[in-house]
């Protein structure tokens, strides 16, 4: 396999990646995680209590 | 193809390590999570579980059609929609039963966010080998 077909598909993962778990990716400031970054990630949890987080055409089977 | 399986380890496993840890970096204590950096771990464990599911299952949806000739694909992701609900709000009871007692067994939240990283790491696999298949052979 080429080199550049090789980076395009390292890009590509990175890039699903990046956009399914940004906070995998950020860095700390100093090592310590912000209590703002803490409120986010709260937040978060409490988006996946609600019925939205599981609504839309994505969530829906396919034969359904 | 050594190369390609190689390259999809490492990503696989930097999804895992994040999954697993998410960082190990100390918690300010003024934050929400009063330096519970456990409960923190648990709580980026699920919540990116559940993103990576969620752009698997989208993405699945938005390219049906041309998963045609993968059926497996499509049947892993009415999989995940349909048990990703059950999923995740077992994790978080669990999650929520620690934070009110953190001096309790651990097991159960544990066997829980390992159900979600196996979700979220099957997804992965078919996000990236679907990748792959896309990238040109040739030079």
């Amino acid at each position: 396999m080429p080199a550049t077909a090789l980076l395009m598909i390292i890009d590509g993962a990175i890039a699903i990646l990046t956009a399914a778990m940004p906070e995998l990716f950020k860095l700390t400031k100093g090592g310590t995680v912000s209590p703002e970054d803490q409120q986010a990630r709260l937040d978060k949890i409490n988006q996946l209590r609600t019925d939205a987080a599981f609504e839309g055409p994505e969530w829906i089977k396919s034969g359904s | 193809m050594k190369v390609l399986k190689l390259s999809f380890a490492l990503i696989l496993a930097a999804v895992s390590v994040g999954l697993l840890a998410n960082g190990c970096a100390s918690l300010d204590p003024a934050g929400p999570y009063k330096g519970d950096a456990a409960l923190y771990q648990a709580d980026g464990a699920i919540t990116s579980s559940y993103e990576l599911v969620h752009a698997f299952v989208k993405w699945e949806q938005e390219r049906r059609p041309a998963l045609a000739s993968t059926p497996e694909i499509t049947y892993y992701a009415d999989y995940c929609r349909e048990h990703s609900k059950e999923w995740v709000r077992t994790a978080l009871a669990l999650r929520d039963a620690y934070a009110t007692a953190p001096n309790g067994d651990p097991a159960a939240l544990n066997q829980a966010l390992a159900v979600l990283r196996e979700a979220a790491a099957q997804a992965a696999k078919y996000l990236l080998a679907a990748t792959a298949a896309t990238a040109p052979v040739s030079p």
